[in-house]
């Protein structure tokens, strides 16, 4: 058994070292990005509950940001099922695998940026803990990967193995309250108990999936599907070809949005309501929760700008290109399309919040001191226009059908900025870290209102865009800015980089409507 | 007008490279109107490329390339309004139910005929109900042909249409073929390296090889110039014996086989010459005209 | 009507129609008078192009074998006997040309052909029934 190990093992590293390095640096990436910018500032308290917090979510971000690609490398098991191997050597070696990974990786990670930052985070009951969560997850996709039961399963065994990991560090609900920093007997006892019962549960699932086989609840599943499926016999007809395509976007696409929204007024009350009883902080997660709309308008954005025919190819496949239809109305109705399902997305956030918000003037109960303090007239119409600018944002990136050039930008960027900031770090004299970030921003912010300029003049010059669209959106920009700048944040005026990175952010929120329509073509027409 | 010379598809000097290599290398092309018109090659010739071109997924780096007498970058509406396209990877909308796409592609073509378009369905044993995704190949391809000819296009484009399919449905694709031209004015062309199916439906050919047309001809050109003729000598020939228009020679001794590759050669003046019989004098099937045009 | 269609021997398709049809006729399995099929429904069922058939019922109707009637289709036409005999002395002759090729090639004298050609007939004779 063990030369095939060796040889399933050599066939994954060689295949993935390359990704797991790059996801390996991309995970210590973010972490330093957002650790510069707090040193920086000299916001580092090490042992304060803000900074413990930190270093769990990082670490989860970091679990995840790297077990992903270790499980998108380990690949489908289903092609060694020909091979003369036993289902509980593939299941034993790909799930030793992912927790050497994961546990080495989170070692390293937190020896470098304890070494780079400065702190001393601990290092060996966080990786034990979070690599068995790993293997835990891979187990549990193996036994339920077929069915229905996948999403519940896993969720389910993943939140309770990281809210076990929470209380390493204070209590259930509330702020934790001291470091992980020593592992006790029965927190070993606990981890490897769960360590071997992922493998058991594993090489079940993986027999099982061998033979084609995995939790039988057919009936429930069908009579959930059930729910989802729209009543055949009922075709739709449609008067000309704008309004077919129209109902093939926000058929395929525009659902995501609007249930997003629902799906997390679910999932924060039922996490809150494990956690937490204080209603008043869920009345300010839903309300923080609407700018979390702006993640999911990002992802909804790339979604609706993508015209390829299968998830992975970004060009634009056969059948939409030989749609009789201009780019131009193409475009239009995919713009349209997103811009709907973002306003009943901000909708149903609006009737969610709202309603929780009346129920508490209702019973006499006065909200959180946090929202008291922090809300502004202007929050709920940023969430809208935030949302807008990601999601135009994303749609842009992927509807010129060459998401790699953009990913390459858009990385090279961040990491030559990234690099900047750490090497400036080291020097003595901080205020060279704030002239970088100036000059980023300047940058960044002139870049974005050039690449505007550009796409309205070329669109306008290809006839893409009519003179009265063109000037309509010059109108609008100047709206947003002004109401933005003077009416929102006058202290924005005062600090150039960050007042240009401003105007040019809000250059987004226009430039789809000429940015679709030139992409588009760029993408249909080779 | 002389309507016997209107073309439906004018391609001039078209070039294309990706990167370092020459895929289409000055294509000249002219598909007459009504008929069938077979584009052969191996894998890998081109000849999705030069599809690509006409349907306006691909701009020409140099040349034009018109259908109907229309840029099809420049007038997406005017051209593929009226042709009906099946691309190689049959590529369709997953998500939808073959009824769903029938309705969404209805509403692109004014011509869509729904009497049409439903004996097709059950004439293809489609189910309504039924997910895209959830088709085999075989009756993919048959959807994506239907949606294609329910709205009676003036030109038929089919990328490889048979390849990978079952013979059923290969015939399936071949009626089509010939139902559409059997109406007056529509015309088909389509790609393949099945060579035995394009010698039974096609009208034309042009053989693209080496990102050049090696050849092109009407089929009855064809069959009628390429001969393969053996040949016996009195005396054993040293050298192989030469023919204008010789495309191949093999053979030792007294008998050698040529192939011919037209009508206009001087075969009956060197056989006179050399006092040599004709054994055998063949027709060659498409498949080895193609083999012997591209293997030289 | 059967005609089998092959495209492995380089005939080409008209012509193998031609010769099918022809011999079909001849040998009586298609009678004087009979209909043929429209140009374009033989060719969906052969699954060649119209313009092949066309072609093909043209000659036929050229060589007299079949007529073009104009509102009722294509029928076998009735002028049959000197055609037809002609028309089988042609097959049968080029049969015997091929014959008398191959024979050559094997070195084949002119007596012993012909006493081949007697001793099959006898051969043939004796396993026919009494017509």
């Amino acid at each position: 058994m063990f030369s095939a190990m060796r040889a399933l093992a050599w066939e994954f590293l060689k295949y993935g070292w390359l990704h797991l390095l790059l996801s390996f640096l991309g995970g210590v990436a973010l972490v330093l990005s957002i650790l510069m910018i707090l040193k920086n500032q000299n916001a580092l308290v090490l042992d304060d509950p803000g900074m413990i917090m930190l270093h769990t979510i990082f670490l989860y971000i970091n679990a995840m940001v790297f077990a992903s690609p270790i499980f998108f490398l380990l690949g489908n098991p289903a092609r060694f099922f020909t091979i003369p191997l036993t289902s509980r050597a593939i299941a034993l070696s790909q799930m030793i695998a992912t927790f050497l990974l994961v546990a080495g990786q989170i070692v390293l990670y937190t020896l470098l940026t304890n070494r780079i930052v400065g702190l001393d985070w601990p290092t060996l009951g966080p990786a034990v803990c979070l690599a068995t969560t790993a293997v835990t997850f891979q187990a549990a996709v193996y036994l339920t990967q077929r069915s229905l039961w996948m999403v519940p399963v896993t969720g389910i065994l993943l939140l309770a193995e990281g809210l076990w990991f929470k209380t390493r560090y204070g209590d259930l609900s509330g702020s934790p309250t001291h470091f992980w920093n020593t592992v006790t007997p029965g927190e070993w006892a606990v981890m490897i108990a769960a360590l071997a019962g992922s493998f058991v549960m594993g090489c079940y699932g993986m027999a099982l999936n061998r033979c084609g086989e995995s939790i039988n609840t057919r009936t429930f599943e069908a009579w959930v599907l059930s729910w989802f499926e729209s009543t055949p016999g009922g075709f739709p007809v449609f008067a000309n070809g704008a309004s077919a395509h129209f109902w093939f976007e926000w058929k395929q696409k525009g659902w995501l949005l609007p249930g997003v929204v629902l799906l997390g007024f679910f999932g924060f009350t039922f996490v809150w309501a494990i956690v937490d009883r204080d209603i008043t902080n869920l009345h300010y997660a839903f309300f923080v929760g609407g700018y979390m709309l702006a993640l999911w308008a990002f992802i909804s954005g790339l979604l609706f700008g993508n015209y390829g025919s299968q998830d992975a190819r970004h060009e634009i496949g056969h059948f939409l290109a030989s749609r009789p239809m201009t780019n131009r109305n193409m475009s239009g109705i995919t713009v349209q399309a997103a811009l709907a399902s973002l306003a009943l997305g901000w909708l149903f956030w609006i009737a969610g919040f709202g309603a929780l918000h009346l129920l508490l003037n209702v019973l006499g109960i006065a909200p959180s001191v946090k929202f008291v303090e922090e809300v502004r007239w202007w929050y709920v119409p940023a969430t809208l226009v935030f949302a807008w600018i990601a999601l135009g944002i994303g749609l842009l990136i992927t509807i010129a059908g060459r998401g790699v050039l953009y990913f390459q930008l858009g990385l090279g960027s961040y990491i030559f900025w990234l690099i900047g900031t750490v090497a400036l770090n080291f020097l003595s004299d901080p205020s060279w870290s704030r002239y970088f970030n100036a000059g980023c921003a300047t940058a960044a912010g002139v870049s974005l209102i050039g690449w505007t300029l550009w796409l309205y003049l070329e669109a306008r010059r290809r006839q893409l865009l009519g003179s009265q669209e063109l000037l309509l959106a010059l109108a609008a920009y100047i709206l947003l800015a002004v109401t933005v700048v003077l009416g929102i944040s006058p202290r924005m005026l005062t600090d150039g980089p960050i007042l240009i990175l401003g105007l040019g952010l809000i250059a987004m929120s226009v430039a789809p409507f000429a940015g679709a329509p030139l992409g588009l073509s760029w993408n249909r027409t080779r | 007008m002389d309507r016997a010379s209107e073309s439906v598809i004018e391609i001039q000097s078209l070039t294309r490279r990706f990167g370092a290599k020459e895929v289409l290398n000055g294509i000249d092309l002219s598909v007459p109107k009504g008929g069938v018109f077979g584009l052969i090659g191996g894998n890998g010739a081109g000849k999705t490329t030069l599809i690509k071109h006409l349907i306006g997924m691909l701009k020409p780096q140099h040349g034009s390339v018109r259908i109907f007498g229309k840029d099809p970058v420049d007038d997406p509406v005017g051209v593929l309004g009226r042709v009906g396209y099946l691309s190689e990877d049959r590529d369709l909308p997953n998500w939808m139910r073959v009824g769903e796409l029938m309705s969404y592609t209805s509403a692109f073509y004014p011509r869509w005929d729904n009497h049409y378009a439903e004996e097709l369905r059950n004439s293809f044993d489609l189910d309504r109900n039924a997910k895209v995704k959830t088709l085999s190949r075989g009756q993919r391809a048959r959807a994506g042909l239907l949606v294609a000819l329910a709205h009676r296009p003036d030109l038929l484009i089919l990328d490889e249409p048979s390849s990978g399919l079952d013979p059923v449905v290969r015939r399936d694709i071949l009626g089509a073929i010939i139902r559409t031209i059997a109406d007056e004015g529509r015309t088909v062309l389509f790609s393949s390296h099945l060579l035995d199916e394009v010698e039974r439906v096609a009208d034309r050919i042009a053989i693209l090889h080496g990102g050049r047309i090696q050849l092109a001809a009407s089929m009855e050109e064809m069959k009628e110039s390429h001969r393969r003729v053996t040949l016996r000598f009195d005396k054993a020939q040293t050298q192989p014996p030469v023919v204008s228009g010789m495309l191949s020679c093999e053979g030792e001794g007294q008998e050698w086989t040529m192939i011919l590759g037209q009508t206009d050669n001087n075969l009956a003046q060197m056989v006179a010459a050399s006092g040599a019989t004709v054994i055998e004098n063949e027709s060659l099937s498409l498949d080895e005209i193609f083999l012997t045009r591209v293997l030289r | 009507m059967r005609i089998h269609i092959s495209t492995t021997d380089g005939v080409p398709i008209y012509m193998q129609i031609v010769n099918q049809i022809k011999y079909q006729v001849t040998s009586g399995k298609l009678p004087p008078g009979a209909e043929l099929p429209p140009i374009r429904a033989l060719a969906e069922t052969l699954v060649v192009n119209p313009n092949t058939v066309a072609r093909a019922y043209r000659e036929l109707q050229q060589g007299g074998f079949l007529e073009n009637r104009r509102t009722a289709g294509t029928f076998v036409s009735d002028q049959g006997s000197p055609l037809a005999l002609r028309e089988k002395r042609k097959i049968l002759s080029e049969r015997i040309d091929q014959l008398l090729a191959e024979a050559h090639q094997m070195n084949f004298s002119h007596e012993e052909i012909q006493q081949l050609l007697k001793d099959r007939y006898d051969l043939f004779q004796s396993s026919q029934p009494a017509r």
